[in-house]
This record gives structure tokens, sequence and C-alpha cells, in this order.
């Protein structure tokens, strides 16, 4: 059996009659990079506070390694938390702020000095021991943040929307840094976001939320390629979502007139169904054969994009269906009347 | 060009100039309410006087009357009001602390309602209060009389009244709701999740104190000192009140040389005196607290 860091068995916390998470349970693998996604308000942060120590579960157990530590103060576990706002502590320098959990730990001075050039080493700032936190870069100070929550060899690392006020180009540099140094020192990263990019680039697996429901858990190439729910493929990457019935590995969708050849899917409700298919899985052209479906459709919107083409196109007059299309040197122009068409492996169907 | 346009023309060139004049409503208020009575003060202590007339004679008379007369009086009651203000300021601190501590930290709701309670006792004056205290701690007050009532004393003591431990008590009761405002501010500036940092890296709740809160609200203690142990220093409306002999202050010497019989060159020296060393404990506050904090935290 593998390893777990942290396991969540059935998982409640309610703020007086507001349930803010309902009943989850995940393991997270040792040395693993696990994110917890979903948009504002789904109870990740909640949940993550809770591994933290700084929410107690109302109900359900939480494991770290192999202890139960629902009554563990957050200064006795070994987990660290990286905060949303990096919370140095503005008072002490870039050393102190690293050395600051080895000091509570009682440490001798010598391995202070060697663990916090060792970390200085790993994020990349040799030599930034006597920097005052005020004069740190927004990526610098993030980077100390890490730093310091790794500095006592946490088993997991919490990290709470890290990325969240960095602009564009730094939160894609920190991603790759993250990701590195997560490679590097080897510790479970547990991670918070809302940004699908940022849990797709970095994650080994995910759990998706919402409204405090734990959606599903998987690979970032499970929940794009077989989301379960319309929620999930809506949330992770782009998909063509068709709302429908599913019967009989056909999915039919109310006045198309024709029913879409799928494969065999499992769904919880077979007249609440989604069909869920790719932009990039659908071809478009002005005759199609070798394919299971194939539909009449109108450009709409065309986006030239340099390697790929994007249309926005009315297929059988009644659904709007994203494309991108490989630039093959030919653009089709707005109004024309073409065929699509997608083979019957390239639709996922899932529940809502 | 006419005069008028050639001196317009010289205060726009000069830089300095307009500045001055632009601050010269500012400064002419400055100059006549602080800086012409501060110099007759300074003129006065190395003066002599017949009545209010002062003598074209000047020397270190008054100073070195102020530091050997009445066999060194003064300058223990120096010493003393000195000691007494550092104490005062450490009293009143440590009662306000906790408070805007709980008041930042601990209350969620109604913050600032609390914080408008504690300006209370200020509706009233301060010699009314002092007064007040002396219902309360004097010989016949309501202290003696509870502990007498209880047994717990066969008659009432004296020393609660009238002694230089009356006018440190008093003046720290006066002080410290006042504390509670620049305290409560360097709290509240405190980002909570450094706090949570803390205890998530280990820090006990009291190491959490020792190594965070008090040094990020420090800034706040600095300004509660200032408050308090300047004015404290030359205080002399309590001692008079509430002193007795034993509670006696520098700042009364100040006062009975201005309002009694008038000596005023011996006054003045006094006050030159007692504002030298002021100027010396705020400068030595401000080289640990820079200027700006302090007006951050007010």
């Amino acid at each position: 059996m593998e390893e777990k860091d942290v396991k969540l068995e059935s998982v409640t916390k309610k703020f007086g009659d507001f349930v803010a998470v309902d009943d989850i349970s995940f393991a997270v693998k040792k040395g693993q990079f696990f994110s917890l996604l979903g948009p504002s308000g789904c109870g990740k942060t909640t949940t993550l506070r809770m591994i933290a120590g700084f929410e107690k579960p109302t109900t359900g157990i939480i494991y770290i390694g192999d202890e139960v530590v629902n009554e563990v103060p957050p200064f006795e576990r070994a987990c660290n938390l990286f905060f949303q706002k990096v919370a140095l502590f503005p008072h002490l320098n870039v050393y102190e702020n690293i050395a600051f959990g080895l000091k509570m730990q009682k440490q001798p001075k010598p391995e202070i000095d060697k663990r916090v050039k060792e970390l200085l080493d790993v994020i990349g700032l040799p030599g930034f021991e006597k920097r005052k936190i005020k004069d740190l870069s927004g990526g610098e100070g993030q980077r100390v943040g890490i730093a310091r929550a790794l500095a006592r060899k946490p088993r997991v690392l919490l990290l709470d929307e890290p990325l969240g006020p960095l602009d564009l180009k730094l939160r894609e540099e920190m991603m790759i840094e993250l990701k590195r140094i997560q490679k590097v020192v080897g510790t479970t990263f547990i991670y918070v976001t809302h940004d699908q990019g940022e849990a797709i680039t970095m994650s080994d697996g995910i759990a998706v939320m919402s409204k405090g429901k734990l959606v599903q858990v998987g690979s970032p190439d499970e929940l794009y390629n077989k989301p379960r729910t319309a929620f999930v493929a809506e949330f992770i990457g782009r998909s063509n979502l068709i709302p429908g019935k599913y019967h009989d590995d056909k999915f039919n969708v109310d006045n198309l007139g024709k029913s879409i050849i799928t494969g065999p899917h499992k769904v919880t409700d077979e007249n609440h169904a989604s069909a869920c298919i790719k932009p990039q899985r659908i071809s478009i052209g002005e005759n199609l054969d070798n394919l299971d479906n194939i539909f009449d459709a109108e450009i709409q919107e065309v986006y030239f994009q340099g390697a790929q083409v994007n249309y926005k196109v009315l297929m059988e007059g009644k659904l709007k269906i994203s494309i991108f299309d490989h630039y093959r040197g030919r653009v089709f122009g707005m109004g024309q009347k073409v065929k699509i068409g997608w083979r019957k492996e390239d639709v996922w169907v899932c529940d809502g | 060009m006419s005069i008028f346009k050639k001196i317009v023309n010289l205060v726009r060139k000069s830089e300095k100039l307009t500045v001055t004049l632009q601050l010269s409503p500012a400064m002419l208020w400055i100059l006549l309410v602080l800086v012409i009575p501060l110099c007759i003060i300074v003129i006065y202590s190395f003066g002599k006087t017949i009545g209010i007339q002062l003598l074209p004679e000047r020397g270190l008379h008054n100073f070195i009357y102020l530091f050997t007369g009445e066999g060194g009086l003064y300058r223990s009651l120096l010493l003393k009001s000195l000691g007494m203000a550092l104490l005062i300021t450490v009293c009143s601190i440590a009662i306000a602390y906790p408070v805007a501590y709980f008041i930042s930290l601990r209350v969620e709701r109604y913050k600032y309602t609390w914080l408008i309670l504690l300006m209370g006792p200020y509706l009233v004056s301060w010699v009314i209060i002092i007064v007040g205290w002396r219902l309360i701690l004097g010989y016949g007050g309501l202290l003696n009389y509870v502990l007498v009532q209880m047994g717990l004393l066969a008659s009432p003591m004296g020393g609660t009244w009238g002694s230089w431990g009356t006018v440190v008590f008093i003046l720290m009761m006066g002080w410290a709701p006042w504390l509670v405002f620049p305290i409560f501010v360097s709290l509240e500036k405190i980002d909570r999740s450094v706090l949570e940092a803390a205890a998530d890296l280990g820090a006990n709740p009291v190491k959490r104190f020792l190594r965070i809160t008090l040094p990020l609200s420090s800034p706040g203690l600095l300004v509660a000192t200032f408050f308090v142990l300047l004015p404290t220093f030359g205080e002399f409306v309590t001692p008079i009140l509430a002193g007795g002999s034993g509670g006696a202050m520098y700042g009364m010497i100040i006062e009975s040389a201005f309002m009694g019989w008038p000596r005023w060159p011996f006054g003045s020296a006094a006050s030159v005196v007692l504002m030298i060393i002021s100027l010396v404990v705020a400068t030595a506050l401000l080289r640990v607290i820079r200027l700006e904090r302090l007006m951050e935290v007010l």
C-alpha cells in the first residue's frame, strides 16, 4: 500500500447553519503535488485550514501520516501553511524569518545557519540572509515565505492561493518555481487555488470542490478527459457541454433531430446528462466521412490565432459549438455552411 | 516694471522664500505663542528681579541655587519627580496594554464602543477626578470605611492619601485609559495572518506574544511613553491636591515661583531645566522610534 501523508474521512465543517465543507474524503500520497480546486466559497480554504489546524472539523477524521490530528493544535502538527498574504514577520530579516520555526524547536545555531543557507539556495536567493522584508520584491517575498514554511521539514506543506496577489508574468514564473522547489525537497504539497491553469500545470492530483462538496478527485489528465460532472468539465479546460438525455450509447438533445453516437458511459441519471466534446477534437470541413457523428453547421465567428483557428458555429441551427482547428492553410469565412464531426470516442458523457 | 512686480518675481524665483511666506501665518503663530515666551523665560532664568522688574545683572545664580540651595531639596525633588514619572509610565502602560490587547484581539463586535467608553472619565475635570479619589482613598474615605467595617482594620489607616504613592496611583489611573488608544492602534495594525504564521511555525501563545505581538506593537508603546512621561514629569496639580508633604513634585517649585511670592527668574530657571531634561528624554525616545512611524500610529 502506498504511503499516505494526509487523509480526510467524511470531514464536515459547519459555521452555524452554514455547511462550509460537506462530508468530504480524500487521500494525498507522499510526495504528491495535490491541488484543491474550485470557485471561491467552495470550501477549499476551509478544508486547508482544517488540515493546518486553524479550524476544527465538526465531524470526521483528519490524518497526517498515521496520526489522527483532530485535537492537535497547529503548532504541533507535522504540516506548515504558506499564507495567501505571505505573512512574513515584518520586524525580522530574511534569516530570522526562515529560522523562526527552527528557533521554536530550539535547534542549535550552527544547524539553523546551515538549514537557512540550504533553503536560500533551494529558493534561488543565496546571500539574502540580512535583507529586510520590506526590501523584497513580490516574488522574493513569496519564495522566502515558502522557505520559512519548509524550514522545519514538514510532512506536508499547505499553500493557500499563494500566487493570487502576483501579476501574470510573475505568476507563471512562480508556478514553475514552485513545482521545481517541490521536486527538489520532495515534500507533499497541498495547494488551494481557483485557477484551473495553475492546478493542471503543477499538480499530480486534483480534487475539484463545489459548494462544500467534493466533486471529483483524479489526475489532471483524468479530470480533463473524463470529468464526472458538467461542473468539472466546465471548470477544467474548455469544453462544449451539451445537456440532454443519454440512453443506450446514444445522446439525445431536444429538437436536434439526430442523436449523438457515443461509447458506453456511466451516468447517475440518464435523463439529466451532459455530453462533453473538446473543441480541438471536432473536425470541420466541406465534406467529412469516417466519423461517427457528422452534422451540418454554419460558421458564426472566426478567430485566427496562427497555429490554430477558433470557430464558433451553429450546429444544425440549434447548438452553439466551439471548434479549435489546426491551421492548414484554410480558413472558413463567416456564414459559410460546413460539416462538423467527431468520433464516438471523442464524446464524454457525464452527470449534470 | 513696478516695485510690486519686482518683489513678486523675486519671491517666485526663490523657492525658499516662497515656502517661508506660505508658512508664515503658522510660523508667526508659533513665534508669538511659543518662541517669544520661551525666549523671555530663558532671558529671565539668567536674571534677577525686584518685584517683576528685571535688573540688568546676568548670571547662573538661579541655576546654582536650584541645584545647591535649600540643602539640595530642589535637586532631589527633580530626581524624585523623574522617578515618579517613570514609575507612572510603566504602571499605566501595564494597565493599558492588556485592555488594548483584549479590545483589539479578543473583542469582535463593538470594538469602538468600548474605546469610546474608556473616554468616560475625561468628561469630568481633572480636579474633580482627584477630589473623587479622595472620597475613596482619604482618611475617612470609602476604602478605609470598608476595611474597618469588614474588621480588617481596627481604625482607619493613614498613608492612602497625601503620599507620593497616592500621586503615582492617581496619575497612573488617570493616564491608563488614554494609553489604550496608541497601543490599540498599533495592535490593530498587526496583520492577523502573521500571528497565524507564527502559530503554524511552532510558537505557543506566550512566544507568539513575546516575539511577534509585543515587538510589532512597540511603536504604540513608545507613543504611550511619550504621552505620559513628559507631562507627568512636570505635573503639579495632582501633587498639590493629593500629595501632601511626601508627594511633592518638581512642577510645584515652578508653580509656586510664579503663582506665589513672585520669583520669576528662579521659576524660569527651574522651567528651563525641566525643558532640557524633557528634551533629552524625548530625543532619546525619538531615536528609538522615528517620527514618521510615530505619526503612522497616531
